[in-house]
């Protein structure tokens, strides 16, 4: 009776689950099913949303703003704001201060606050990673999307102009022109656009070369024979049969190239290139960690710049390969 | 396959070109050069001297005139005289090519040695814990930027431990010889190496586990596993060759990368090698010098895309010639 | 000023068995390798067990290589490959005077023939000095430095060309481009030496007024284009845009004639000042490109050999500074860098550009691993040094305090600041240091082309707030300065009055007085909005900094914009001198003398201010004239006071410069007794000891 009852419950159990499984999932919800089973990945996603808001509604609760200095008054120790400066002989810039309440993570080498700064630090840096992003994948796509398709001599040049890009050493090169924005009178505001456009242009090639890739493998299918069949035209056939088969290629590059642009733009700041002062970004604040005097004492300036950036990068990496694992349909499970 | 690898060189060259005139162009057009820069500051200077200094250094010549002259002179094997180091480009290219090349190299081997194997462990046990302890460890790595990487290592392994030197290349002090001197290198690059390796396995990390886990999905596999062939056999020698052909393809491409990192470890570890001399070069407004190190990278870079290239025709017959 | 602390307590035993000298200098292990089983480390652990060090390790900002007197331009190659290598005439004492070294200078004032009065420097050099390769110094070797400097292809640093020395301009000048010389022999010229008389017609009479129309035409054109000429013969309108005035219906080669007549039938200046895009010789053959070498001036008349020991230099005109070009000057070898030296090729010279060779304490032995070797030279005429090897050795700023205290540097400079004098304080068993002023000062500065009008410029440098920047930046290791020039000068004014005190309300008072009103919130003038573009270089670690924050945020409350462009030093000088920024942030380094003619005089070379007043150049005449110290003081404080008053420099600080010792290693009591802007253990290498 015992073995007869197990038996029993086995086979509802079964049939249970036979009919969970009957439960018929589009292609996006079986992705979607697949990515959040990888556990790194959820934790990239939640990482990414945390930062988000950080980022773009922190700083409307901010008391500071983004370049305010703080003064302090040497003999009675009172802090003095940026507009009320005087020229009292007795005030000097609040430099390096301790954190405490006023100043959460303190204030960094110019007397500025560091919280305040790390929430405008990352709208800039994660506005630079997705809009140097989208400049790569817009020319990518459509130097790759051109190339695959028309083959021959189309292909060739492109192709060896994808070479071209590639072979450029990207800092030095990065050096160059960004000496080339200010020499041109470039105003230091606008200069961030300017070097997100440098970027994605130095950038586009790798795209380019993966959707080029893709689109050769597509162009023999079937499916794309009978589009050919139906006589429908080219420029359909490119962007509305072929590319759009190349998007999960797209969206994994996407996802890893934003950690990675995040932190080209810290590199360059710490050449000196990056965003301009006063403006704050991720990079240009972790960059205190070369001075070896706040290396030593002012923990509170640099890692917090530091921190960030590991986490946001490892969070895009994160949710790239959890991506590309769900994207797989070879892969197991 | 002979005519398909003489048409690709053939190309690289082609592609040469236009690597050429673009580094040139940009780097011509920079406002301020190398005689305004090192005369600035000096009150004995007088506008006369500059303008006889710029002559000398050829400065005075337009852009396009500049490059044929450049160009002529670059077929020859002639790079031209760095203004900064008053020797011929070569030269300095060739005196500092060693430790940048040792940096690199070693890293490379290090990352590969590092990466395949833990890229396999990880793929079989795909999401277990070691899986993704593994990952997240190797992409850690390649999270944060390489000057802070470094900044922190530096700190605590040599200024708190002392356990490596701070910088440089050799202990000055001492006049090591043999096996010493030797041993001096290696305890002066083992910072930068590392940082190197830590910020650059993640890649290639990732690419071995997932061109394994698209491998062990294979029906070659299975079949091998159907047979009752041992596990280790199955990995070594069915799995394993056949993710040996992308990853021996990808290595290639990891030159440039390499090179642009040079630029930054070197710096941090006074460490006197060609990318640490190309970052003064920007700096300083030394063209000669500049489009030297870029077309030597540029080189590089094509043979190793080169050679990729060959390979992959080599091992893959699906390659049309 | 000099402050600097020695240590009491004293680690490990004084052994002073430093190696004999002789017999060096063919390399090899010395000790290290010896006892280095443990690599690096080895260098530490001695020091505690009471070894001795026969090595002075230096850390240096990154080097060149190029260790030549003649041609280096970073001065840390100078530091390490060619001041200990080669003795000079004179040097500078701890109070920046001239004095003796290998040799002496003196001047005389004489009346030539032709009435005028010549200063003759008389420079001689002590007798039998050799160089470390066994040959005799002579004066053919100081004059061969003056010859190399003076050469017409010379592209280096010295100044010693520019110097209004008897004979030099005939010298430097015989040679010149073929248009140049028919050009200023003119069109009645009947010498044919060096040209025939077809081609001075041809020049004359066709090809100068064809490549001028050529050259003109282009500016028409361009004013075509840009529309301010209404067509390509409309010479007028394309003349005024460029700043001509021509008469009406004048042909292209009038226009050409009024600009020739304009700068004084300088075409050279002409061309690179007016060309719209070609130069003017460009339009000519290339054959007058070629030179023409005209008379044969293989010597300078103003450099006169004595004897083998002595040589006289004639200036034509006083000036303060010449007996330090003349004899402030290193003892090159002529034999070793180019026996046969010609006028117009200094390739040979240069090619010894890696390899330097001299009398002075030590020799140069290689460059390689970013390290600077150098062993003691034993014919060094002050005697052998002490220490048998000095090296220089390339770090990074960021490391320098921490190579120190690792013991794997002895001497070296790291920018002072006050964290790192607080961390030297609590390791004194381990390093000391050395505070001294620099020779030069910050300063914003201001267009005075871009601001034209002073009251803005007054309105400005009233928002400058410079005490808290500073004094947070610097503490003690800096100053608020008034005037613009360094206070390490002896004719600096000590008691001068703060010009102009951070007060905005004081600044928008001056901003009105030129004119601006604040109408919507907008400090406007004529409709157009108060907005200074100011360029500073690294504005991350600038010291300067804060003042800029605080003034964009005043000017923003005003309704004015402060456009702040941070850039790389690279691009920060040459958009200076092309004055290309209202207003910069910059410093002045290496001020030896209070002659500001560079500066500040109209002529200047560095007067990027744009400020030009024929009394700054009165008084600086007066100056450059005046031997007597008070009376130049006064003067000098005279003409900063008109500086300051045409608010064109606001002088922020002076600094500081550090020197770290290592107590470990170094024998800190063997180090001069003064160390000063102008003097420290550089000039005493021979008497330097190690622990």
């Amino acid at each position: 009776m015992e073995e007869n009852k197990d038996l029993k419950q086995r086979n509802q159990q079964e049939q249970d689950e036979f009919e969970k499984n009957q439960v018929i999932m589009t292609p996006g919800q079986l992705v979607a099913k697949r990515f959040f089973r990888n556990k790194l990945a959820c934790v990239g996603l939640a990482i990414i949303i945390v930062m988000a808001l950080f980022c773009i509604i922190g700083p409307m609760f901010s008391p500071y703003g983004e370049y305010e200095i703080f003064y302090i008054n040497s003999k009675t120790g009172e802090e003095v704001r940026m507009a009320n400066a005087s020229g009292n002989p007795d005030l000097g810039v609040n430099v390096k201060a301790p954190m405490s309440s006023a100043h959460l993570l303190g204030t960094d080498a110019d007397g500025r606050d560091v919280f305040t700064r790390l929430m405008y630090g990352g709208r800039i840096s994660l506005t630079v990673g997705f809009v140097v992003v989208a400049i790569e994948l817009i020319i990518g796509i459509i130097m790759g999307g051109i190339a695959g398709y028309y083959g021959g001599k189309v292909d060739m040049l492109i192709m060896r102009l994808v070479e071209i890009f590639y072979s450029l050493p990207f800092v030095p090169m990065m050096l160059i022109i960004s000496s080339l924005f200010v020499g041109y009178g470039l105003s230091p505001r606008y200069k961030i656009y300017f070097i997100m456009i440098v970027m994605g242009i130095l950038y586009w090639a790798g795209v380019a070369r993966n959707v080029r890739a893709q689109i050769l493998s597509l162009r023999e299918m079937e499916y794309m024979q009978a589009a050919e069949a139906t006589g429908i035209r080219t420029w359909r056939k490119i962007f509305k049969h072929l590319i759009p088969n190349t998007i999960p290629i797209i969206i994994l590059i996407a996802t890893m190239d934003v950690g990675g642009v995040i932190l080209t733009e810290s590199v360059l700041s710490y050449l000196g290139v990056g965003i301009a002062w006063p403006y704050a970004s991720w990079g240009n604040m972790a960059n205190a960690v070369t001075d070896s005097v706040i290396m030593k004492n002012y923990p509170n300036i640099w890692a917090p710049p530091g921190i960030l950036i590991l986490l946001t990068v490892l969070a895009f990496n994160f949710i790239g390969d959890g991506m590309r694992d769900a994207f797989d349909p070879k892969m197991k499970r | 396959m002979k005519q398909y690898i003489l048409k690709r060189i053939l190309i690289s060259f082609l592609v040469l070109f236009g690597v050429s005139i673009l580094l040139y162009g940009i780097a011509r057009s920079v406002p301020g050069d190398y005689v305004s820069n090192i005369t600035a500051g000096n009150q004995n200077i007088t506008p006369e001297m500059e303008q006889k200094m710029r002559e000398l250094y050829g400065l005075d010549k337009g852009i396009i005139e500049g490059y044929i002259s450049w160009l002529g002179d670059a077929l020859h094997g002639d790079f031209g005289t760095s203004f900064k180091f008053q020797q011929p480009v070569v030269e300095v290219i060739k005196k500092n090519m060693a430790p940048t090349l040792a940096l690199a190299g070693i890293s490379m081997i290090l990352e590969i040695l590092i990466a395949i194997p833990f890229g396999i462990i990880a793929a079989r046990r795909q999401y277990s814990v070691t899986d993704y302890t593994i990952v997240a460890i190797a992409l850690m790595g390649i999270s944060l930027p390489s000057f802070f990487f470094a900044s922190v290592l530096r700190s605590i392994f040599s200024v708190k431990l002392g356990w490596l030197p701070v910088s440089g290349m050799l202990t000055a002090r001492m006049n090591y010889q043999g096996w010493d001197l030797f041993v001096d290198y290696a305890k002066h690059f083992a910072l930068p190496i590392i940082v190197f390796v830590i910020t650059g396995v993640g890649g290639l990390l990732r690419y071995t586990r997932t061109n394994m886990l698209e491998v062990l999905s294979a029906d070659y596999v299975r079949t091998a596993r159907a047979k009752g062939l041992p596990e280790v056999k199955v990995i070594g020698k069915h799995a394993f060759r056949n993710t040996l052909i992308p990853i021996v393809t990808i290595v290639g491409g990891m030159i440039p990368g390499l090179f642009s990192g040079a630029v930054i470890t070197e710096g941090i570890f006074s460490l006197e090698g060609l990318g640490n001399i190309a970052l003064k070069a920007v700096y300083s407004g030394d063209i000669p010098y500049l489009m030297g190190f870029n077309m030597f990278i540029a080189v590089l870079t094509l043979i190793g895309t080169l050679v990729s290239d060959i390979l992959y025709a080599v091992v893959d017959p699906r390659v049309r010639y | 000023m000099k402050k600097r602390m020695i240590s009491l307590l004293l680690v490990g035993v004084m052994a002073f068995s430093m190696a004999a000298c002789g017999g060096k200098d063919d390399g090899g292990a010395v000790q290290g390798s010896t006892e280095s089983g443990g690599g690096s480390d080895a260098a530490a652990d001695t020091g505690s067990t009471g070894g001795t060090y026969d090595t002075l390790v230096i850390g240096s900002q990154s080097l060149e290589g190029v260790f030549s007197p003649f041609f280096y331009s970073s001065a840390y190659d100078s530091y390490a490959g060619i001041d200990p290598v080669f003795a000079s005439v004179c040097r500078l004492d701890p109070n920046g005077e001239l004095v003796d070294e290998a040799g002496h200078v003196e001047v005389e004032e004489v009346t030539a023939e032709d009435g005028s009065t010549k200063y003759v420097y008389t420079v001689s050099i002590q007798e039998g000095m050799v160089f470390s390769d066994g040959e005799p110094v002579t004066i053919d070797d100081v004059m061969f430095y003056y010859y190399v400097c003076a050469d017409p292809s010379y592209d280096g640093m010295s100044t010693i060309g520019t110097l209004d020395i008897e004979g030099m301009a005939e010298y430097k000048n015989s040679a010149a481009p073929l248009w140049k010389v028919i050009y200023e022999a003119g069109a009645d010229n009947t010498d044919f030496a060096n040209w025939t008389e077809e081609q001075q017609k041809a020049f004359f009479e066709t090809d100068l007024p064809a490549a001028g129309a050529q050259f003109a035409q282009e500016i028409v054109d361009y004013g075509v284009e840009s529309g301010a000429a209404t067509d390509a013969n409309d010479v007028k309108g394309g003349a005024a845009n460029w700043g001509f005035e021509v008469a009406d219906g004048a042909t292209i080669n009038d226009f050409f004639d009024t600009m020739v007549e304009a700068y004084g039938g300088d075409l050279k200046t002409l061309s690179d000042t007016e060309s719209a895009g070609t130069s003017l010789f460009d339009f000519m053959d290339e054959s007058y490109k070629e030179v023409v070498e005209l008379a044969d001036v293989d010597t300078i008349s103003g450099i006169q050999k004595v004897d083998d020991y002595t040589c006289t230099v004639t200036f034509n005109s006083p000036n303060i500074s010449a007996d330090k070009q003349v004899a402030w000057v290193p003892i090159t070898p002529k034999h070793y860098y180019d026996p046969d030296f010609t006028k117009g090729d200094v390739s040979k010279v240069k090619a010894k550009n890696g390899t330097p060779l001299g009398s002075g304490p030590y020799v140069f032995q290689s460059f390689d691993n970013n390290i600077v070797t150098l062993t003691a030279n034993d014919k060094y005429f002050k005697g052998c040094p002490k220490i048998p090897n000095l090296k220089f050795q390339v770090v990074d700023e960021n490391t320098k305090v921490d190579l120190v205290l690792n013991s794997e540097v002895d001497i070296t400079d790291p920018s002072a600041s006050l964290e790192i004098i607080a961390q030297l304080d609590e390791n004194a068993d381990k390093a000391s240091y050395s505070l001294v002023d620099n020779p030069g000062y910050g300063y914003i500065g201001i267009n005075a082309e871009r601001v034209p009008d002073v009251n803005v410029r007054k309105g400005l440098m009233s928002l400058m707030n410079r005490e808290p920047a500073i004094q947070s930046y610097y503490g003690d290791l800096g100053e608020v300065i008034e005037r613009p020039m360094t206070p390490t000068l002896a004719e600096y004014p000590d008691d001068a009055e703060p010009y102009y005190t951070y007060d905005p309300a004081k600044a928008l008072e001056y901003f009105q007085a030129a004119g601006y009103e604040q109408v919507d919130g907008k400090l406007v003038k004529d409709g157009e909005q108060l907005v200074i573009h100011v360029g500073i270089g690294e504005a991350s670690t600038h010291p300067s900094t804060p003042i800029l924050t605080q003034m964009a945020n005043d000017m923003a409350d005003m309704g004015a914009e402060l456009v702040v462009e941070d850039v790389q030093f690279s691009v920060l000088s040459p958009k200076v001198q092309g004055g290309e920024f209202d207003m910069w942030v910059m410093a002045w380094g290496n001020s030896t003398d209070c002659d500001l003619t560079q500066i500040f005089g109209s002529e200047g070379g560095s007067n990027y201010q744009r400020y030009y007043d024929p009394k700054i150049d009165a008084l600086q005449a007066e100056i450059l004239k005046t031997i007597d110290f008070d009376e130049r003081c006064k003067l000098v404080a005279e003409e900063l006071d008109l500086i300051m008053e045409a608010a064109v420099y606001m002088p922020i600080y002076q600094r500081k410069n550090m020197e770290i010792y290592n107590e470990t290693t170094l024998n800190t009591d063997t180090l001069p007794e003064e160390t000063t802007t102008y003097y420290n253990y550089t000039a005493e290498y021979e008497t330097l000891e190690m622990r």
